[in-house]
């Protein structure tokens, strides 16, 4: 015979302003299996878990519900008090009286009735509950970060300086991401390259860091401690180990192709290239959508000049197979495109350009060796229009704000003056967020020592109008609308994650502006909703570097956590098959978010270790053939049955309790 | 094919050479429009306070009559609208009563002296949209009888025809409808900037002189790009444009442009001399002539 105690938590007034507590503990108590209920004002306060610990001890019981909170708040300090009063932790249940009861209701009497069945229903639970282990499992003591941005960098970095291999993913050919591109960086004005090609060689030469570049990764499967992970690793057609970047195979080769992507079309390079000096790894790379001799050899000039025999146009891709026991996820961003901006010439105005081609223009690395020429006729502007929030705070194109571009955008505007300094620049704006150390004094700077004129509203159109710009805008402090002439207009156009691909081959959701979701938006903003994997950079939500470096290092130190265990222990709540009811209708299979159930000629199977307990398979199965552990059917029918039944039985009449409050 | 006509106030006042010309044209290529009994103005402008629905009376009262016209006359759910501003009125009204319960039915108590309340059948069209989504540029370009080669052609929108997003005839940015049009009627589509911008509109009651500066600049920037003409769809925008270039003239130096319907071009294209004023054709054939 189960012995059940319960224990009501007031929470303060969070519960007890809406549930009259006295009550649901007295009348718990006609509850068959109860044998000690009681009250206190915070449960898990270290006062309140002693009472739970002596009353398992005195009253013997062999469960406990605790009527507080939700369980994801609670459980596991609950579970661990009793467990030091030498009770099992699965004969733990929590029933959430505040959540789902006395925060959304005001009604005492209607929220003392619910606040009972709840309980009741726990107890029913409780005592149909199996006393469990934890199941334990190894953990492979190496991490993989996919995305080789600062993000992607810091945390690889951090991770191999405690200690274990990482596997570095970058999709392009060098890693360095978006601040490779930038020129300066805010509010200090330090050069991109200065402060980030460092932390790049220094990725290059750290043992325990191995570097897939034009890599993806195709599947992951397996779970927290022991994921499988299969990466394609496209084919550089050049060897990483023997190119000594002499740079004869770029003299020769035939084929000038424009660079959309480093120099973002502003300049050409040829099909074999390095995106820019620094680039790691350190090698040439050959763009096989436009060299005519991949696969044939048709053409081979910079194989026949290549001393280092370093080329091979046979090159194929590779599937690589990597074990490891954590992921980070940094996949970065894109610019929301300015051909989608109608009112800004669709992209088709030259001399408009975006903020990242602003960067390549200005910087001494771009396509003019950092002399400011306008792409169209290579003057040098000297009426520049910046224009804020493009794209960003805009329910035609994305709702959210990218929070970078105030701050880039005065820089660009500063660094213009100080490369033209008899130019004029104009930023226009809808308001500054510069809500960061130092952010606010660098505006100050760039409005004061810069000069640089702030306009206070949006720009309806731009014209051409000969070799000038016309910028419809409205000053909306004067109320005036204004039309004024520029050289070149740059727009701050918002920011979009990179995340569809990854997000399906990880299976983490999406927010709904594509950003990847993590656990908690305040108390877990590393995590994702999946166990292991975790989340660094823009790909999570718009950030500027300094953000997206502490973000990446606590996405390390969360990685490290798990890699330096012995073991992982996982829940032992997961699904299981009872074989013989099973018709092998596979809708488990197609329904289980994990990947963890497969159809086997005997029926379905679990895969233990990515089981994570949800139990939609439970639910969905038409032959009743799947249980979830410690919900079994008859605790489930036993849990409708106290709210329907046992717990409205010894409530009063409805008219004999009215609030007295 | 018969449709439902609406034809508002303006076309029947200023715009009656759009209305000829619309009318003979939609015949000529098989649709035959029916006007609605008792048509009332649309109201002109549409109000977006969200409070109140009283912008909206005179177009539903318009909406139902034509529903009534249908029945009666057995025609097809489409409503045919010739002025901007009357299309987008009415897809305004019509778009409220649909998607706002409690709007409809403040309309409908506004409106109980009404023998029925509106079904919400009805398909609001502007000329050009039945020309592109019930005809097809096709069936125009078999039509064409004169060749309007090497004519160039500045098109202006204006706004009320393209705004709000939800009741645009194409995309407000970069619209391209009448262009399309122009290409089948072999003229040359001129594109400049300021082909989808305001006219000014009803601010030539209150603020003319602003409503005379923005036509200047209009009209001078079709010119800048090579127009020889200017064609519209809108009355108002066709009479601010004619004014505003009158009043400017002496800063626009001899840049002015003849300012004519679409409708106009086409019927001209067509070879419906009938349909067209006689000054409008002698001056088409000049210009013809001469570019040809």
């Amino acid at each position: 015979m189960e012995r059940i105690g319960v224990f009501v938590c007031h929470c303060g007034r969070n519960i007890a302003g809406a549930v009259n507590v006295k009550e649901v503990v007295d009348k718990i108590r006609k509850h068959p299996l109860v044998v000690h209920a009681e009250e206190y004002k915070y449960m898990c306060s270290s006062v309140g878990q002693n009472i739970i610990r002596e009353a398992i001890k005195k009253h013997g019981l062999t469960g406990i519900v605790v009527a507080a909170c939700s369980p994801s708040m609670h459980l596991e300090t609950f579970r661990t008090a009793a467990v030091s009063a030498g009770l099992n932790p699965y004969k733990v249940e929590m029933a959430n009286i505040r959540e789902q009861n006395s925060w959304v209701h005001d009604d005492v009497n209607e929220a003392t009735k619910k606040a009972l069945g709840i309980m009741w229903s726990a107890v029913n639970k409780v005592a149909g509950d199996q006393p469990l282990e934890k199941v334990r499992s190894s953990v492979k003591k190496k991490c993989l970060v996919i995305g080789g941005g600062i993000a992607g960098i810091q945390a690889a970095l951090d991770v191999a300086n405690n200690g274990f291999e990482v596997i570095l993913v970058e999709k392009s050919p060098t890693i360095g991401g978006r601040m490779a591109q930038l020129s300066e960086t805010f509010p200090t004005l330090d050069c991109a390259q200065c402060i980030l090609t460092p932390k790049m060689a220094e990725v290059a030469r750290n043992p325990n860091i191995k570097i897939y570049t034009l890599s993806e990764v195709i599947e992951v499967s397996g779970s927290i401690g022991n994921f499988k992970v299969k990466i394609r690793k496209n084919p550089r057609y050049v060897d990483i180990g023997a190119c000594n970047m002499c740079g004869e195979c770029e003299k020769v080769c035939p084929q000038i192709v424009l660079d959309k992507d480093y120099n973002r079309s502003l300049t050409v390079r040829k099909a074999i290239y390095i995106p820019f000096p620094q680039a790691i790894p350190a090698a040439y790379v050959i763009d096989a959508s436009h060299c005519h001799g991949v696969g044939t050899a048709r053409c081979n000039e910079c194989a026949k000049v290549c001393e280092q025999k370093a080329i091979n146009l046979f090159d194929k891709e590779e599937i690589i197979e990597e074990d490891v026991g954590a992921i980070i996820v940094a996949t970065g961003y894109d610019l929301y495109p300015k051909e989608k901006i109608g009112e800004y010439g669709y992209g088709r105005l030259e001399d408009v350009i975006d903020s990242l081609q602003f960067e390549r223009l200005i910087s001494s690395t771009g396509p003019t060796g950092g002399e400011l020429r306008r792409p169209s006729d290579g003057k040098i502007p000297k009426r520049i229009a910046f224009i804020q929030c493009v794209g960003s705070r805009d329910l035609q194109h994305l709702p959210y704000c990218s929070r970078i571009c105030c701050m880039y955008t005065a820089k660009h505007a500063f660094l213009y003056k100080h490369l033209v300094p008899d130019g004029e620049a104009y930023i226009f704006y809808i308001d500054i967020r510069a809500a960061g150390k130092k952010y606010e004094e660098f505006i100050m700077r760039v409005q004061q020592e810069g000069r640089v004129k702030y306009i206070r509203g949006r720009v309806s159109k731009i014209v051409q109008k000969g070799d000038q710009l016309i910028v419809h805008a409205v000053d909306t402090i004067t109320g005036k609308p204004m039309t004024l002439p520029f050289d070149m207009v740059v727009l701050a156009t918002g920011i979009v994650p990179n995340t569809k691909e990854i997000a399906n081959v990880l299976r983490i959701p999406l927010d709904e502006n594509g950003f990847l979701q993590e656990l908690h938006p305040k108390l877990a903003p590393v995590e994702s909703p999946i166990k292991g994997i975790f989340l660094a950079g823009v790909a999570q939500g718009p950030k500027d570097i300094q953000d997206s470096v502490a973000q990446a290092s606590a996405a390390a130190k969360k990685a490290v956590e798990i890699l330096s265990k012995d073991y992982i222990e996982r829940e032992p709540l997961i699904a299981r098959v009872n074989k013989e009811p099973c018709s092998r209708c596979g809708v488990c299979v197609q329904l289980c978010p994990y990947h963890a159930i497969e159809m086997t000629p005997e029926g379905a199977k679990i895969i233990d270790a990515a089981c994570e307990g949800c139990g939609t398979c439970a639910a969905a199965c038409p032959s009743g053939a799947i249980i979830l552990t410690n919900n079994e059917p008859k605790q489930i029918i036993s849990m409708i049955d106290a709210l329907l039944v046992q717990a409205p039985s010894v409530l009063p009449t409805a008219s004999s309790s009215t609030n007295k409050e | 094919m018969r449709i439902l006509y609406y034809p508002g106030c303006t076309v029947k006042a200023t715009a009656l050479r759009d209305e000829k010309a619309s009318l003979q044209v939609l015949r000529v290529l098989g649709i035959e429009p029916i006007e609605v009994e008792n048509w009332i103005c649309c109201g002109a402008t549409y109000n977006l306070p969200k409070d109140t629905v009283i912008q909206a009376v005179a177009s539903i009262r318009t909406l139902i009559r034509s529903e009534l016209t249908m029945k009666k006359s057995n025609t097809e759910n489409i409503l045919l609208t010739l002025c901007s501003m009357c299309n987008h009125v009415l897809k305004m009204a019509d778009n409220l009563y649909k998607n706002d319960p409690d709007a409809a039915q403040k309309l409908n108590a506004f409106l109980s002296d009404e023998p029925s309340n509106y079904e919400g059948k009805l398909r609001i069209m502007h000329f050009l949209e039945i020309l592109r989504d019930i005809l097809g540029y096709d069936k125009i370009r078999d039509k064409v009888k004169r060749n309007l080669k090497g004519l160039n052609v500045a098109s202006f929108y204006g706004c009320l025809i393209l705004r709000p997003r939800e009741v645009a005839i194409d995309d407000p940015e970069d619209p391209v409808i009448i262009e399309e049009l122009l290409l089948r009627l072999n003229a040359n589509p001129v594109d400049y900037p300021y082909r989808n911008e305001c006219c000014g509109s009803f601010n030539v009651v209150s603020a003319p002189e602003y409503v005379w500066d923005r036509a200047k600049e209009i009209v001078k920037s079709a010119s800048d790009y090579g127009a020889k003409l200017i064609v519209t769809t809108c009355p108002l925008c066709a009479y601010n444009l004619e004014e505003g270039q009158k009043r400017r003239r002496k800063e626009l130096r001899g840049l002015e442009l003849p300012i004519l319907y679409v409708s106009e071009l086409i019927a001209y294209a067509f070879g419906l001399d009938d349909a067209l004023e006689p000054e409008i054709k002698n001056l088409l054939d000049r210009m013809v002539g001469k570019e040809g």
